[in-house]
């Protein structure tokens, strides 16, 4: 006992503490974040005369001043009758008419999925494949497809975005990466004269996109706009055969124990169940064919790493695919007879990834059954580095300006992909 | 304000001559003049007066940097004192200057389920091991469900490592893992243990420095002797916080060069009979509890 000192002398002295059934209260809790001037106060509690039932309880109310031995009155809410556009009261969630119990996992172009690809994989139900299809790389080697002088136009197209359209030195990724793709969309559409179903498709730039699925008991959302989409009026046609689509019902998707599939999704209480393909009824380019999305900001920390990306490019092609299907064959769970692919090109200015996407059911619930199919053709440079000002070390030029590392493999797969399901005799698929 | 107590003390002060001085206050101790009904007036050249405010500090307005209520992992921007209190002024010299910290929100309490609707042991994946500028010990980012969250690096803490969080006693000790967290009264006597807290619940406020561990000596009673990183012996209820485990068979060299990571420790978690903490005085002598275990380690 005479050891003892400070608070161990007085949970001696008060055996009543000691007795503990469960593990009990610590005497000061664990750290609790910010300081007090910032933590919200508990509201504080009615009067004790409120808690017994059937009383009426005489308050000051009548009297119009505080009376210290009377209750203190609950007066209901105050409604001014009018609002003032400055001070507005945002109302508690729970009112919003949206509101639901339920708890939906939201995906939105600032999601980042911790495990990248393969949550997403999950998440969509889908079966990774490396590399472009045949097919699509089949519209790659045929010389016809080609444009004219098209490694220059490249060149010239990079040295435009990267150099020459800004009066500045080095122009910005937000400046010269919408303008790489832009101008590489405009390079394609060279090729209307040749194949004229290429006038059947519009591009759009930020549109919005909304769609909900059920996956194992979680709901998931994705929700989102910007980027810019390619439509067209007729559907591209399925990838894979039906042996293929078959073929996947025996593939296990793949978990990543501790962490949970909806990580990195923003929870959210307040949303809306209903599909939003971004345009109205009656729309003439119905069906999405490709969708670019951009990583354009300049600081590094706020582009999204390229497995993020891949796994952002899975989600939103998902998500038009499943609009698109439903759409057109209703909102049952099914395994669709007419698959609806979708494809994806994401790019930082750089490095290109590309992607493709085929929705074989809308069964998603459960983790058995026939799974969708994705392509992914990932880290593919069109240039490796491009040098604005020339590096010149003792009077002799060693970098002249201009890219380094040019690929022109990269521009002929975005112009493949450009030119799936528009080329007119197709090869047919090997099996 | 302190206008107003200097105007008032110049207003006391006259310029013309006083008729009457006290006794015990006349400046000239032969003149017995005694005229006690009279206001006593003291010349303005030599008489005390009133103490005089010429300075005053003025209330200053710093706000704590400490404003984010919820846990999040983003690294907040920090506010640096250099040493001065709320009012201003320099407290502790020598503080000031450095380079600009972002602050990164540790978790010290390792046993913190998800949801309190789900307790019981659970595991959680690392994801990334970086240098945290607040601390001498490295930080981890450690994913488990869908939080994630940043705890203190043991030293061989890799990405992609599953360590287990846990709460539960068992009749036979555990054997310990490497960035394990446990209940106390789970571990085996002689573990090394780091991030130890004294009661269960609290939070880990022991053994957090780079290079330090503590030693779980014995169990006794329902409580469990660990020998701090000083030497100091500390007694603390079997539940205590999680610590991380560094088995004592597993040969480690300290050099000066792998210092950031803060050895492993375990937290030893214990049955709920009685807490009782006090420090038993080391033999050495009485010695800081939070002392700096680099000192030590170097020599």
């Amino acid at each position: 006992m005479a050891l003892a000192s400070g608070p161990a002398r007085r949970a001696l002295a008060r055996p009543g503490r000691l007795g503990l059934g469960s593990y009990g209260a610590p005497r000061r809790g664990a750290y609790k974040w910010g300081v007090r001037s910032t933590r919200k106060p508990e509201p504080s509690p009615p009067e004790r005369v409120y808690e017994i039932p059937g009383l009426e309880p005489i308050t000051y109310e009548e009297k119009m001043h505080f009376v210290p031995w009377l209750a203190r009155p609950i007066f209901p809410p105050w409604d001014p009758g009018w609002r003032h556009p400055k001070f507005r009261r945002v109302p508690p969630i729970h009112e919003h008419p949206l509101y639901k119990d339920q708890v939906c996992h939201t995906f939105h172009q600032r999601c980042s999925l911790l495990e990248g690809v393969k949550q997403a994989l999950w998440l969509t139900k889908a079966k990774l494949i490396e590399g472009l299809p045949k097919k699509v790389l089949s519209l790659l080697d045929d010389p016809r497809n080609h444009i004219e002088n098209q490694d220059e136009r490249v060149l010239n197209v990079i040295y435009h975005a990267r150099l020459w359209h800004c009066t500045g030195d080095i122009p910005k990724r937000e400046t010269y990466c919408p303008l790489i793709v832009d101008s590489l969309i405009q390079l394609c559409k060279s090729q209307i004269s040749k194949h004229p179903s290429l006038a059947r498709r519009i591009y759009a730039k930020n549109y919005r996109l909304s769609t909900t699925w059920n996956r194992e008991a979680l709901l998931l959302q994705v929700h989102g706009s910007g980027g810019a989409r390619l439509n067209a009026r007729d559907p591209l046609p399925p990838i894979a055969s039906r042996e293929e689509v078959e073929a996947t019902q025996n593939h296990v998707l793949e978990t990543f124990y501790p962490i949970s599939p909806t990580i990195g999704l923003q929870e959210c209480n307040v949303y809306d169940e209903k599909d939003n393909t971004g345009f109205q009824e009656g729309y003439p380019y119905p069906c999405a064919h490709t969708l670019f999305l951009l990583e354009a900001a300049s600081v590094r920390s706020y582009r999204f790493p390229p497995d993020q990306l891949r796994a952002k490019m899975i989600m939103f092609a998902f998500g038009s695919a499943l609009t698109q299907a439903r759409l057109l064959y209703g909102n049952d769970t099914k395994v669709l007879e007419q698959p609806v692919v979708v494809q994806c090109v994401g790019t930082d200015g750089r490095i290109f990834q590309f992607l493709v996407l085929q929705l074989n059911t809308t069964d998603l619930a459960s983790n058995e059954g026939v799974k969708n199919l994705v392509w992914v053709d990932s880290d593919q440079l069109l240039y490796q580095h491009f040098w604005c000002l020339p590096v010149i070390k003792k009077k002799v030029v060693v970098e002249p300006v201009g890219p380094t590392g040019f690929q022109p493999e990269t521009f002929k797969k975005f112009l493949a992909l450009y030119l799936h399901g528009a080329v007119g005799a197709k090869e047919p698929s090997e099996a | 304000m302190a206008l107003r107590t200097l105007t008032r003390a110049l207003g006391s002060l006259s310029l013309a001559p006083v008729a009457a001085a006290t006794p015990g206050r006349s400046l000239f101790p032969t003149a017995q003049v005694t005229n006690n009904g009279l206001l006593q007036r003291p010349s303005a050249l030599l008489l005390p007066c009133r103490p005089i405010l010429t300075s005053e500090a003025l209330g200053a307005k710093s706000v704590s940097w400490k404003s984010h209520t919820k846990y999040t992992i983003k690294p907040l921007k920090m506010r640096k004192t250099g040493g001065r209190d709320h009012t201003g002024r320099i407290k502790v010299h020598g503080i000031g200057g450095g380079h600009k910290q972002r602050y990164r929100m540790i978790d010290f309490l390792r046993f913190r389920p998800e949801q309190e609707a789900k307790p019981g042991p659970f595991e959680e994946k690392v994801i990334l091991v970086r240098y945290d500028p607040c601390r001498s010990a490295d930080i981890a980012l450690v994913a488990g469900g869908s939080r994630k969250r940043w705890i203190i690096a043991t030293e061989n803490m890799q990405v992609g490592d599953i360590i287990l969080n846990s709460d539960h006693i068992g009749r036979m000790a555990v054997a310990p893992r490497e960035g394990d967290a446990h209940p106390l009264g789970a571990l085996p006597i002689g573990t090394l243990i780091n991030n130890v807290e004294s009661e269960p619940g609290r939070g880990a406020q022991y053994i957090r420095a780079a290079g330090t561990c503590g030693v779980l000596l014995r169990k006794v009673n329902g409580t469990a002797i660990i020998q701090l990183p000083s030497k100091r012996q500390m007694q603390d209820l079997l539940l205590g916080s999680l610590v991380s485990c560094f088995p004592t068979s597993f040969p480690f060299s300290l050099s000066i060069r792998t210092f950031p990571r803060v050895l492993p420790s375990t937290l030893a978690g214990f049955s709920p009979t009685w807490c009782i903490l006090f420090h038993l005085l080391s033999l050495s002598g009485a010695g800081n509890v939070h002392s700096n275990s680099r000192s030590r380690i170097q020599c």
